[in-house]
């Protein structure tokens, strides 16, 4: 994680998460803003946002026990997720 | 009088638990999807997991899955599903149902990933362990078909304890969850 801790940079972590998560998986990535086909599966299966809002509270959890800031990219890459996927 | 109180008290703490059951699994469904669901649709909405399930596996897996009657086929281990590693393709029995048809998938993609140097009764263990877990992770409950199948693999049962990382990982993989 870079040192220079402004917004900029951590917007652009999220990005890259965002990115590279769906790619590991064998997921095409087009982008956060995309289609994002391991997002619907996940959300299909699990019927809601159900799956992702348990990711955020695991990893605030993590986070709150290790400290490891990569936990807090998560928790905005989750919860970027949800705000874009919720309906009104 | 006095024979009526212990009847009254005992109804009494029945219908407290039925309300506090209840409570729980209001609290425990998802708010997103809330809303009435007629009978009879819950299928479709199992029919559409087969297929989100079936298209996630194989892209995750690179294998093909095909529905077919097995009981002809000499080279099926089983007349449910049969996985072919070599051939990265997995053939699951025509005339099953639609759960019994996400359960025998899931399982055989666990054979897929699963340790190759497992012996029968380890690897059918370790399947049905991955199997259950992504169910269980979906909304699916099939502990009494997986615990009523396992009982003729009992000896293996350690594999739960000495794969459990294994197993959970295999079920990550397949829930599209793995970190």
């Amino acid at each position: 994680m870079s040192e220079l801790r402004v917004f900029d940079t951590f917007s652009a972590e999220v990005r890259a998460l965002l990115d590279h998560t769906a790619v590991e998986k064998s997921y095409s990535s087009l982008g956060p803003d995309g289609p994002n086909e391991l997002y619907d599966f996940i959300h299909g299966m699990v019927g809601g946002h159900g799956h992702a809002l348990g990711e955020i509270v695991y990893k605030a959890k993590r986070f709150a026990a290790k400290g490891n800031r990569e936990d807090l990219l998560k928790i905005a890459a989750w919860a970027f997720l949800i705000w874009r996927f919720s309906r009104d | 009088m006095r024979k009526i109180i212990p009847v009254l008290t005992l109804l009494a703490i029945l219908l407290a638990g039925c309300a506090q059951t209840l409570e729980h699994a209001i609290w425990s469904s998802p708010s997103g999807t809330a809303g009435y669901i007629p009978p009879g649709s819950a299928e479709s909405v199992l029919e559409r997991k087969l297929e989100l399930l079936q298209a996630h596996i194989e892209r995750v897996l690179g294998v093909s899955i095909h529905f077919a009657f097995m009981q002809d086929d000499e080279h099926a281990t089983s007349e449910f599903g049969t996985s072919y590693l070599e051939q990265r393709h997995i053939i699951i029995g025509a005339q099953l149902g639609t759960q019994a048809r996400i359960e025998v998938m899931l399982h055989e993609a666990a054979h897929i990933i699963m340790p190759e140097w497992l012996t029968y009764s380890e690897a059918e263990m370790f399947a049905d362990a991955v199997s259950l877990d992504v169910c269980r992770r979906f909304g699916i409950d099939t502990k009494a078909t997986t615990a009523q199948y396992l009982a003729k693999h009992k000896h293996a049962t350690y594999i739960l304890q000495a794969y459990a990382n294994e197993i959970a990982w295999a079920a990550a993989v397949l829930s599209g969850v793995v970190e």
